[in-house]
């Protein structure tokens, strides 16, 4: 970073006082004068926000894990920043190379934060985000599946802990409604049975060519057999979006997830099926069925999320 | 061709009067669009009041306007700022105290002088490369408003990378 610095400045004739950078002979604010009388100096804490957005523009995103620790004013900056980058990656995926690894994983790291960043977790997510999306700046592009999955756990846990309680119906809620939008995000899936009940709803969605099985029989209700699931779902997204024929065996908690995805697999008739009996009011029932109803793009996001009881068991 | 240039007059927040070549003017942008707008280019009596640049500044200003008159304009948003290059005048021009940096930059940006705000934002850019958040507060003389429980959330926000 030094080399950086000096780079831009580097002379041939360069003394040896120079070397030391040359920007450190601009004097730091005394930090206990007293200004009678007359305005106030000028200091980085306060200029307008676009100001320092402007000065951010010049460093590179690997020095946001600094910035973003100096105060909250800069944090918010710095959140709003790296926001807009990631959206700029996402956006650019979107548009070319739809089907490239890279555009993968960048859109189901975004199928799988989208309802927390939209709950209230966006600066959690601009900090987890960091290291992946500064590697997404580089030319050459080297992002393993183990680290999303490390993202995600660490992501979900850090907002199991800002919630304060992992079994809470907030974070029950939030779990659900990401597997539900992560269903609706695969090329071939669809409700095949759906019962509602005054107590329950009951529905089994299928996943035609993507395979996933258990080592043994599982009624998921705890959150964190949710998490493992959309640990597990992601690495299988991020196939059927790249195309790629891809096995994964993953153990978690005395469980083995053992996924497939294959090209041919529609072909072959393969599929994997996912009841869930949920429990909860009409409000909780509506909003995740338009989860899976509803075109992804063209979802209503609640305005509040529902507070009503919930209990969501799946099984696969 | 600059001595054959109308010379127009700019008073500073402080009220002292430049009597400047419509060609440095027109470094900045805003004043460029008040002459083109407001046909004032020709008018040597008129006064462009610059109600948020002091005298000190807008003077420092004009020193850096003199020098960079025959430049090209910038490009509008260029991409890549983070090579951006700074000249060895303008690396010497900037060897100001903070403060008087700041104001140039609140001043370039008021008036709309793109290379000078390069220049300067730049320049604190480079003043924080490289240095933790406590030695930037410390440079910057800015507060540290977290609260403990924040400060450890925002320490953890990474730890999965680095625990690879």
């Amino acid at each position: 970073m030094v080399n950086l610095k000096r780079k831009n400045l580097d002379t041939k004739n360069e003394n040896e006082h120079n070397k030391r950078g040359r920007y450190e002979d601009i004097i730091p604010l005394p930090m206990d004068v007293e200004y009678v009388g007359q305005p106030l100096p000028s200091t980085l804490y306060d200029m307008p926000s676009d100001v320092i957005e402007r000065i951010l523009d010049y460093l590179n995103l690997r020095q946001h894990f600094h910035l973003r620790r100096i105060s909250k004013h800069v944090l918010e900056i710095s959140d709003q920043y790296i926001m807009h980058n990631f959206l700029k990656a996402f956006n650019k995926c979107t548009s070319t190379s739809s089907n490239s690894y890279k555009s993968a994983v960048i859109k189901t790291i975004f199928q799988a934060t989208e309802v927390y960043i939209r709950s209230g977790f966006y600066s959690t997510f601009c900090g987890c985000i960091l290291p992946i999306l500064d590697n997404c700046t580089k030319d050459h592009y080297s992002i393993h599946s183990s680290q999303i999955k490390n993202f995600l756990l660490h992501f979900y846990g850090m907002t199991d802990n800002l919630i304060g309680d992992k079994n809470s119906q907030q974070s029950i809620l939030l779990y659900t409604v990401t597997i539900m939008r992560f269903f609706k995000a695969f090329r071939n899936s669809a409700i095949v049975h759906s019962q509602t009940l005054p107590s329950f709803w009951k529905l089994i969605v299928e996943l035609k060519g993507p395979w996933l099985n258990t080592s043994k029989y599982s009624g998921l209700a705890q959150p964190q057999h949710f998490i493992s699931l959309l640990v597990v779902l992601m690495e299988m997204l991020i196939a059927d979006i790249a195309r790629r024929e891809q096995k994964c065996i993953w153990k978690r908690r005395h469980k083995i997830y053992i996924s497939d995805n294959n090209n041919g697999g529609i072909a072959l008739g393969r599929q994997s099926l996912f009841t869930l009996i949920i429990h909860g009011s009409e409000q909780i029932f509506a909003l995740l069925r338009s989860c899976l109803e509803v075109d992804l793009e063209d979802f209503k996001w609640p305005l509040e999320w529902p507070t009503d009881q919930l209990t969501v068991y799946v099984n696969i | 061709m600059c001595d054959e240039m109308p010379n127009i007059k700019l008073e500073s927040s402080d009220g002292e009067i430049f009597d400047v070549d419509v060609k440095i003017a027109k470094c900045s942008g805003t004043i460029r669009t008040m002459l083109e707008d407001c046909g004032m280019e020709d008018n040597v009596n008129a006064i462009v009041p610059l109600l948020n640049v002091n005298s000190a500044i807008l003077r420092k200003i004009l020193v850096w306007a003199d020098h960079h008159k025959d430049d090209p304009l910038p490009a509008e948003d260029d991409e890549n700022k983070r090579t951006y290059h700074i000249s060895l005048w303008d690396a010497d021009f900037v060897k100001v105290d903070q403060s008087t940096l700041f104001d140039l930059i609140l001043a370039a940006n008021y008036l709309d002088i793109k290379s000078l705000l390069h220049v300067t934002c730049k320049t604190v850019a480079n003043m924080m490369e490289g240095k933790t958040p406590e030695m930037i507060r410390k440079f910057f003389n800015i507060p540290n408003d977290f609260t403990p429980a924040e400060k450890e959330q925002l320490g953890a926000e990474n730890e999965w990378s680095e625990e690879e």
